[in-house]
């Protein structure tokens, strides 16, 4: 069992966005590393393992935080926010919902499972980044995570 | 009235015979006492004369002693005899004459002793004379006795006519008084009575009167009742319950039903055919004996042409001096039955119709009814439709402003990471290569965005209300000057406010307003006006610039998407606003329009609805 200790993880599909948003938060060093997954199975399989996570006892992976898309193929950002705010190993780490879904359905059952935090990915690219860098110095820097 | 005029009479006769019993017993009680004062009177007058008679006697009986002692001649014994006869016999009638009991007692008492001594007296001297004791006589006759006697009768004959003077005149008072009484009894009693008789006769002149005005008011009522009953239009017949004979009839009957007076009176209803028709006339016959009114029975009956007519039956029971009796009131209502008979048929042909035409509703309601669900279904539907579509478009027009945009984002992220990373290692010529493929982009993004805005316009509600053009002008040019350098000489007038869809319409004010600061933003002193005019009985909004202006051959073109006149080198823009605008003045039923000239400025207007 390894147990590397991984800062960031971001679930994303979109490899450009993922792209420009690792660069973003590497800026100033702040974080250790930024695992990037590019849908839901991958997000559970890289926390929980592969075969079935509710099962499981002891984890893969414990990122420090999760920046977590919604419209992703195969399992979407919704399922995977549910399965880590009700398994009792990963429900208190922090999920930041990064989409551009700005429906209000979305969001309200994004909170109603625990999400800690809701963004939008705004469209013009430096609007973008900067949100990328707030996020990057509010959750970094300025949020305390638990520990574990 | 007949015991009024028993009893006035007989109070008259009673009167009558009052007064004359009356009058008769005040006669009789009258005469009798006359009488009785007479027979006093006479009584007096006797006594009187009596005394006179006695005392004529006593003189004569002394005379004759005196006359036979002086003479001694016997002729003078002879009046002596005789008046001691006489002097009996007048005391003895004086006496038993004689009531008063004072009188008598003076008259017995008194007088007869008297006379008894005078004779005595003369007795004694004739005695004396005869014996010739003349002496003897003349001291008797010297003595005074005689003379005594004599005058002492004569004093108590004086005494007792003067009682008697008393008594009569007593008498005669009383006798007065009482004829007074009498006469003043009779009067009064006959007053009495007048006043009564008067009173009496005013009572039967008054009765008299009424029996007058009785008999006035009868002959007038019943000329009355001859107009009443023989003239009245209504016919009208009296008969009796019995038998029903017809004992009067008016005019009006016999006129009706064709009859002549004599026909009729004395005849049975049955006799002449006037009978009312069975059952109505059991109904009627138990009406009038259960006492209930009989009023307005309808029935035919046959007049004496054989005509079946329709009368309205009324009967009422009376009394007529004592007699039972039946007054019958018929009135013709053969018209009126007749024109009942063609209402009912009308009303019921109405009836079938309406009972048809009802039919017919109720059918047609019920179609109505079904096309009305099937219309509102369909509403419904399309509604559903409608709404499916727009939220399709929405989630269409969305999906497509995102999708189209995320790679315009990442072109330009990538662009400043090739920039950033290696901008120290580039080339002028690479770095001005890469601003023209971000300028691009960003062109792309606000053809995305004003297009998405354009689709949206179309399904987007105006919502009017009342715009404040004044204010929201001002907050425009506020918000698009605030950034710029080149001072712009604004002339803003007064704005009539406009009802409007204020989110629309300040983007038509945010186009129109940028377009002229855009393109007179060449100009050394641009100069903008905003303000209004009245057209037509319209309001026009307009704004002047002093820029660059337009070609006025392709005025018509400057509303259409996409359309510019001027090169994205010379002023920025995507060719959308202005249709944008169009489209939103014409939804709200206004018209947009401009005017302009190269280099000379551009005059943009429009009118709401």
């Amino acid at each position: 069992m390894h147990s590397k200790t991984v800062e960031i993880l971001l679930v994303e599909d979109n490899l450009n966005d993922a792209e420009l948003t690792i660069r973003e938060l590497k800026k100033n060093n702040l974080a250790n590393e930024i695992h990037h997954v590019k849908d839901g199975e991958e997000a559970l399989d890289f926390i929980f393992g592969t075969g079935k996570f509710s099962e499981k006892e002891e984890l893969v992976h414990r990122p420090k935080l999760i920046l977590l898309d919604i419209k992703m193929p195969k399992v979407d950002g919704i399922e995977v926010l549910k399965a880590i705010k009700s398994n009792e190993l990963t429900k208190t780490i922090p999920v930041v919902m990064l989409t551009s879904s700005k429906e209000d359905p979305d969001i309200k059952k994004c909170y109603e499972l625990g999400a800690n935090s809701y963004i939008v990915k705004p469209v013009e690219f430096e609007d973008f980044r900067n949100v990328i860098s707030n996020i990057r110095y509010y959750w970094l820097l300025i949020n305390e995570l638990p520990n574990t | 009235m007949n015991s009024f005029i028993i009893r006035s009479m007989t109070i008259a006769v009673t009167l009558l015979i009052i007064a004359v019993l009356s009058v008769i017993l005040i006669s009789i009680l009258q005469f009798r006492e006359i009488r009785e004062t007479n027979s006093i009177i006479t009584r007096n007058e006797e006594n009187r004369y009596l005394m006179q008679q006695l005392l004529l006697s006593m003189l004569d009986n002394e005379t004759g002693a005196r006359g036979y002692v002086i003479t001694g001649k016997e002729d003078f014994l002879e009046p002596l005899k005789k008046s001691e006869l006489s002097l009996q016999k007048f005391r003895n009638e004086l006496s038993s004459k004689t009531i008063n009991p004072v009188l008598a007692s003076l008259l017995k008492d008194s007088l007869s002793p008297l006379i008894d001594k005078r004779i005595a007296f003369s007795r004694q001297m004739v005695s004396l004379r005869k014996e010739g004791k003349e002496d003897e006589v003349r001291m008797l006759v010297l003595g005074g006795k005689g003379k005594h006697y004599t005058d002492e009768f004569r004093r108590i004959s004086d005494k007792m006519n003067n009682i008697r003077s008393g008594i009569l005149n007593k008498e005669r008072k009383n006798n007065e008084q009482s004829i007074y009484r009498l006469n003043l009894f009779l009067y009064i009693t006959l007053g009495f009575i007048f006043i009564l008789s008067v009173i009496n006769f005013r009572e039967i002149i008054r009765f008299s009167n009424k029996q007058k005005a009785v008999e006035a008011e009868l002959k007038r009522s019943k000329e009355v009742f001859s107009t009443l009953f023989y003239k009245s239009p209504v016919m009208k017949l009296i008969f009796e319950p019995s038998e029903i004979r017809i004992l009067d009839v008016n005019d009006s009957f016999c006129n009706f039903f064709g009859f002549t007076k004599d026909e009729l009176i004395g005849k049975t209803t049955a006799e002449t055919g006037l009978r009312i028709p069975s059952p109505l006339r059991e109904e009627v016959i138990r009406k009038m004996q259960a006492g209930e009114l009989v009023r307005n029975i309808e029935g035919q009956i046959k007049t004496n042409k054989g005509e079946q007519k329709w009368v309205s039956i009324n009967l009422d029971r009376v009394s007529i001096q004592n007699n039972d009796r039946i007054i019958g009131s018929y009135v013709d209502i053969t018209q009126q039955k007749t024109q009942q008979e063609i209402i009912a048929n009308h009303n019921r042909e109405l009836e079938e119709r309406v009972f048809e035409k009802t039919r017919e509703l109720v059918k047609n309601e019920e179609e109505l009814r079904l096309l009305n669900e099937t219309l509102e279904r369909k509403v419904l539907e399309r509604t559903a439709q409608l709404e499916k579509a727009n939220k399709e478009m929405e989630a269409f027009s969305y999906s497509v402003s995102h999708d189209l945009r995320a790679p315009l984002r990442g072109i330009i992220g990538f662009t400043n990471i090739i920039e950033e990373d290696y901008g120290s290692k580039m080339e002028e010529e690479e770095k001005r290569l890469f601003t023209i493929i971000k300028n691009n982009t960003q062109k792309m993004g606000s053809l995305i965005d004003d297009l998405l805005a354009f689709s949206r316009l179309g399904r987007k509600e105006l919502t009017r209300t009342d715009v404040d053009m004044q204010t929201m002008v001002q907050e425009v040019v506020t918000e698009l000057d605030k950034n710029l350098t080149n001072n712009i000489e604004w002339l803003i007038n007064p704005l009539p406010p406009a009802v409007a869809d204020y989110t629309t319409i300040k983007q038509v004010w945010s186009n129109l307003i940028g377009n002229a600061i855009k393109y007179s933003s060449k100009n050394d002193h641009p100069k903008i006006e905003v303000g209004s005019f009245e057209k037509d009985n319209k309001q026009v909004y307009f704004i002047k610039d002093n820029g660059v202006g337009f070609d006025p051959r392709y005025k018509d073109k400057l509303f259409r998407v996409f359309q510019r006149l001027h090169s994205e080198n010379e002023f920025e823009g995507t060719g959308i606003g202005l249709a944008l605008s169009d489209k939103i003045i014409t939804r709200h039923g206004g018209s947009i329009w401009a005017e302009g000239d190269i280099n000379k400025g551009a005059s943009f207007y429009f009118t709401l609805l």
